[in-house]
C-alpha cells in the first residue's frame, strides 16, 4: 500500500465501498430492512441513502424470502442487486430462492441468464446474542455449487472485496461478521480492489500454520502473539473467500510449517475447518509433522448465559492451550 | 420362550440399583402385571410389577447387590424350568453396550483424532514403526528418506511422534560422530 | 344480435389463437407419448387443458416482456415464441436447445425469448418475476413481467411476499393464477378456507380478477387490461384462471384418484380448442380450409420438432463444468 493511508472502521469501509461502486454502475439497486434513510441496524448503509436516494436504497419490511426472491429477479434482468439480510441467520427464510434459484440459473440456463446478486449479513456471536442471532453457516453456502463466498476480516479487505464482488456476474454471500463492524483498520485513499480467490499472511511463521476465518483471524493473530513468547512461531492464514478458496496459499503455507490449526467460529462437524484439514492431507501428507486441528465452536447451540456462552466460540487461551498441546505431541 | 426381567431404568439420573426383595419365588407362576420384586436405588425403594407372564425360573443377582440399570435380574419362562442361553448372552451383550457407552460419553466430541491411542488416526495409510513402537510423522520420514537415515533408528526426543526434528538430530549425530 | 367486447376481435387473431392452442395441445401429447415409449428422461408434468391460459395471456405480450413459469411449462414455453424443436430438444436432453440440455422440463429457459424458466419450486417464479418488474421500473424499459403459478402457490409464503413487493412498489408486474382446481393430488377446497384466489389481491389492494380458464378470448381480455395496467405504471394485477388439466399431475399419474371421472368428462366437454374451433367455424364463419391448414401445419411443426429432436446430439460430457458462474 504505497499511498495515502486513512484509518477507518470495518462499517464505514464496506459504506465507502457501495458508494463508490453504486456511482459506478447505476443499475446498483440495494434492498433490506432499514437499509434506507436509518442507515442500517449496523450502520452498513450510513448516509447512502442521502445520495442515492430511496428509489436505489429500498427498505423493506420483514420478509427475507420474498425480498430475496426480488434481488434476485432484479439481477436476473439487468440489474445488479444487492440483499441484505442483516443477521445471517435471517438468510435461512430465504434459503430456497439463494440455493434453488440463485445458485442455479447461469449454470442450468447454460449460461445465458446471470443473477449478479450480492446477499450481505453479519455473522458470528456477539453480546450474548443467543441461538437465533449467532449463526456461522456460511459453509453451507461454500458447499453449494454456484455460489462465491466472501469472508472480510478487516476494514481494508471489506472495502477491496465488496467492491470486487459487486463486478462479479454471479452470486456472491458476502458475509461479514457482527464483532468486527466497529474494529478499525488503515486504507488507502486511492480506490483498489483485491480479487476473489487470494488468501493473506498477516503474520509468519515457521511451526505451525493457524488459519482464521472471519473474526477467528485476529484470535489467531493473538494467539500467535503469545505463543511467540513460548518459543512457538506460528504463521497465520486469512483465506479470505472461501469460495474461491486460494488452497495454493494455504497448502504452500502448511508445506512450509508442518502443522496446521484451523480456528472456526462455526461448530466442526462437516464444517470448512474439515475442508481445509482435507487439503492439508491431500495436498500436504509427506509435509505433516503433526495431525491437522480443528478448533471450533462447541456443538451447542448458542447459549444465553454468559459462563456457558463464553466457552463457546474460541477464545485465544483455548487457541493456544491447544496448539501448546499439539506441539508437545 | 424365556423372558429377560431387568433392573429398570426408575428416574432420570438412575444408573444402577439393588433387588432387595423378591415377592415370588423360583418356581413360581407370575402374572404380567403382578409385583415381582422391591428394587433400591440410592434415591428410593420401589415396587415392580413383572412385564411378562410365566414360571419364575431362575434369579440371575443376589439380594443387595449393585447391578447397572438394564442388567438381567431374574428369567421368567413358559414352562417350568426352563432357561435359555440366549437370555445369558443378551445379557453379557447388555453389559458391554452399557460400558461402551460409558466410554463414549466421556469422549468430548470433536477430540477424537487428535486424542485416540491408535496411532495414525482415521483413515490414513498406516505409519512406519520405530522398534520402541511410535509412529513416525510423514515429514520425519520424508526427510529421513532425503537425507538417507534409518527412521527406524531415529529416537522420539517428546515420546509421543518422531517428527522432523527428531530426523535432523539424529542425522546431525551421525555426521560428527557422536 | 350484438358482439360483446371480448368477441368483437378479428378473424386472424382468432385463428392465431387457434394455432398456438393446438400447437400446445399436440406438442404435450407427443411429449406423452415419447415419455411412455422411454425417450426423454426426467420426468414431465403436461399442461393438456390449459392452453387457453398461457396463449390468452401471451398473446399480449412483447418479445422484450419476460415470463415466469411453473413446473407445468412447456405451453408458456411455446406461447412465449420458444420453438418447439427447442423446447423438444430440452425434454430431449440435447445440446441443440436454449438451456443445452442443462435444465430439462422444469428448469429450461430461453431469455432470447423472454423465458425467464420453468421451474421446480412452487411459487419461486413469483418474486422473480417481482424483482424483474423492480429492474424494469428502475431502468425504464417499458417491460412488462408475468409470473405463472398454480393454485398450490397461493397460500406459500412466496406468493404473499411477492404480491406484497409487487403492490408495494407498484411494479410493472402480472400475477396469473392457473387455478385447475388441484395441487399433485391436494384438492385447493381441502387445502384452504378461501376458495377465491382472485379475492386475495384485496390483500394487497390490488385488482383481483377471475376469468373462465376455457375461454381463451376472456383470459386474452383480461390479460391485455391486465398488462396495459402494469406498461402505464398502474401497478400488478392478479388474474385467476378457472381451468383444468385433462391429465394427471405428473406423467404416471392417472389423475383419477382424486378426481372423479365426471368431473374430468365435464371439463373435457369445455374443451377451450374444441370450443375455439367450433366458435371460428359457427359464428364466425371462417373457411374449413383455413382451419384444416392450421391443423396440417401444426402436425408437420410437430413431425419436424419430433426429428431435430431426435436427430440433434447431446452435450458433449467435457462441458459438465462449464457455465457455473459466467
Amino acid at each position: 500500500m504505497p499511498e495515502q493511508l486513512h484509518e477507518i472502521s470495518y462499517v464505514d469501509a464496506g459504506v465507502e465501498a457501495l458508494r463508490e461502486e453504486m456511482r459506478r454502475d447505476p443499475t446498483i439497486v440495494y434492498i433490506g430492512q432499514g437499509i434506507g434513510p436509518r442507515g442500517g441496524n449496523f450502520r452498513q448503509t450510513r448516509g447512502l441513502c442521502q445520495e442515492f436516494g430511496e428509489e436505489r436504497l429500498r427498505d423493506t419490511g420483514i420478509c427475507e424470502l420474498g425480498a430475496t426472491g426480488v434481488a434476485i429477479g432484479a439481477a436476473m434482468a439487468g440489474s445488479h442487486a444487492i440483499v441484505d439480510e442483516v443477521f445471517l441467520d435471517f438468510s435461512l427464510e430465504a434459503m430456497t430462492q439463494i440455493i434453488q434459484q440463485a445458485a442455479n440459473i447461469c449454470y442450468s440456463s447454460n449460461g445465458k441468464i446471470h443473477a449478479p446478486v450480492l446477499v450481505r449479513s453479519a455473522m458470528g456471536s456477539v453480546r450474548n446474542a443467543g441461538p437465533h442471532h449467532s449463526h456461522c453457516f456460511y459453509a453451507w453456502f461454500a458447499s453449494t455449487p454456484g455460489l462465491k463466498v466472501v469472508t472480510p476480516a478487516t476494514p481494508y479487505d471489506v472495502k477491496g472485496l465488496l467492491k470486487s464482488s459487486l463486478r462479479e456476474n454471479c452470486p456472491v454471500m458476502f458475509i461479514e461478521h457482527k464483532a468486527l463492524y466497529n474494529t478499525k483498520g488503515m486504507i488507502p485513499e486511492g480506490e483498489y480492489l483485491i480479487p476473489l480467490g487470494e488468501a493473506r499472511i498477516p503474520r509468519e511463521g515457521r511451526d505451525i500454520t493457524l488459519l482464521g476465518i472471519s473474526k477467528m483471524v485476529n484470535i489467531a493473530l493473538e494467539a500467535a502473539e503469545a505463543l511467540a513468547k513460548e518459543g512457538i512461531s506460528a504463521e497465520v492464514v486469512d483465506p479470505r473467500t472461501i469460495v474461491p478458496l486460494d488452497r495454493e496459499r494455504i497448502a504452500a503455507s502448511i508445506q512450509k510449517t508442518g502443522r496446521l490449526a484451523v480456528i472456526d467460529e462455526a461448530p466442526a462437524m462437516c464444517g470448512f475447518a474439515g475442508e481445509v484439514v482435507a487439503l492439508a492431507c491431500e495436498a500436504c501428507f509427506d509435509a505433516l509433522d503433526s495431525p491437522p486441528l480443528r478448533i471450533c465452536s462447541l456443538p451447542v447451540p448458542s447459549p444465553f448465559s454468559p459462563p456457558l456462552d463464553s466457552q463457546v466460540v474460541p477464545s485465544v487461551e483455548r487457541v493456544v492451550k491447544e496448539v501448546r498441546n499439539l506441539m508437545e505431541n | 420362550m424365556t423372558y429377560e426381567v431387568v433392573m429398570p431404568q426408575l428416574g432420570l439420573t438412575m444408573e444402577e440399583g439393588s433387588v432387595v426383595s423378591w415377592k415370588k419365588q423360583v418356581g413360581d407362576r407370575v402374572t404380567k402385571g403382578e409385583v415381582l420384586f422391591t428394587v433400591e436405588t440410592d434415591k428410593t425403594e420401589m415396587e415392580v410389577e413383572s412385564a411378562d407372564s410365566g414360571y419364575l425360573n431362575s434369579l440371575q443377582v443376589r439380594l443387595g447387590e449393585k447391578v447397572r440399570v438394564g442388567t438381567v435380574i431374574a428369567l421368567l419362562g413358559d414352562r417350568p424350568g426352563e432357561v435359555t442361553i440366549k437370555g445369558a448372552a443378551s445379557a453379557a451383550a447388555r453389559r458391554i453396550d452399557a460400558g461402551e457407552k460409558e466410554a463414549d460419553a466421556a469422549k468430548p466430541p470433536g477430540k477424537m483424532g487428535i486424542y485416540s491411542s491408535a496411532p495414525g488416526g482415521g483413515g490414513l495409510p498406516a505409519q512406519t514403526v520405530s522398534p520402541e513402537d511410535i509412529p513416525a510423522s510423514p515429514r520425519a520420514r520424508r526427510l529421513a528418506k532425503e537425507l538417507g537415515v534409518d527412521i527406524n533408528a531415529v529416537k522420539s526426543a517428546r515420546g509421543k511422534r518422531i517428527v522432523e526434528e527428531d530426523v535432523r538430530r539424529f542425522h546431525e549425530s551421525l555426521q560428527s560422530g557422536s | 344480435m350484438e358482439k360483446s367486447i371480448a368477441e368483437q376481435i378479428d378473424i386472424k387473431l382468432l385463428l392465431t389463437l387457434y394455432r398456438e392452442m393446438l400447437q400446445i395441445r399436440e406438442f404435450e401429447l407427443k411429449v406423452q407419448e415419447l415419455y411412455r415409449r422411454g425417450l426423454l428422461p426426467g420426468f414431465v408434468h403436461l399442461y393438456v387443458g390449459e392452453e387457453a391460459v398461457a396463449v390468452g395471456v401471451c398473446s399480449n405480450l412483447q418479445p422484450t416482456d419476460l415470463i415466469y413459469s411453473t413446473h407445468r411449462g412447456h405451453g408458456h414455453a411455446l406461447a412465449k415464441g420458444v420453438p418447439g424443436r427447442e423446447v423438444l430438444a430440452e425434454l430431449w436432453g440435447k445440446a441443440t436447445s436454449s438451456s443445452g440440455g442443462r435444465g430439462g422440463s422444469m428448469h429450461m429457459y430461453a431469455p432470447e425469448y423472454g423465458f425467464m424458466g420453468t421451474n421446480g419450486i412452487v411459487g419461486a417464479g413469483i418474486p422473480l418475476a417481482t424483482g424483474s418488474a423492480l429492474s424494469a421500473q428502475l431502468r425504464h424499459t417499458g417491460q412488462v413481467m408475468v409470473a405463472f403459478f398454480g393454485d398450490g402457490a397461493v397460500n406459500s409464503g412466496s406468493f404473499h411476499e411477492g404480491l406484497n413487493f409487487g403492490a408495494v412498489w407498484n411494479l410493472p408486474v402480472v400475477y396469473v393464477c392457473e387455478n385447475n382446481l388441484y395441487a399433485t393430488e391436494m384438492a385447493f377446497r381441502r387445502a384452504t378456507k378461501n376458495t377465491s384466489v382472485a379475492s386475495r389481491a384485496a390483500a394487497y389492494k390490488i385488482p383481483g380478477v377471475e376469468v373462465d380458464g376455457s375461454d381463451v378470448l376472456a383470459i386474452h381480455a383480461a390479460a391485455r387490461a391486465a398488462i396495459e395496467r402494469a406498461r402505464s405504471g398502474g401497478g400488478p394485477t392478479l388474474i385467476e384462471a378457472k381451468t383444468y388439466r385433462f391429465v394427471g399431475h405428473h406423467e404416471g399419474d392417472p389423475g383419477t384418484a382424486y378426481r372423479t371421472r365426471e368431473e374430468v368428462e365435464e371439463w373435457k366437454s369445455r374443451c377451450p380448442i374444441r370450443t375455439l374451433r367450433e366458435k371460428l367455424l359457427m359464428n364466425e364463419g371462417a373457411p374449413l380450409e383455413s382451419v384444416e391448414q392450421i391443423e396440417r401445419e401444426v402436425q408437420q411443426w410437430i413431425e419436424a420438432a419430433v426429428q431435430f429432436a431426435r436427430e440433434s446430439p447431446e452435450p458433449e460430457p467435457s462441458t459438465v463444468y462449464d457455465h457455473l458462474f459466467s
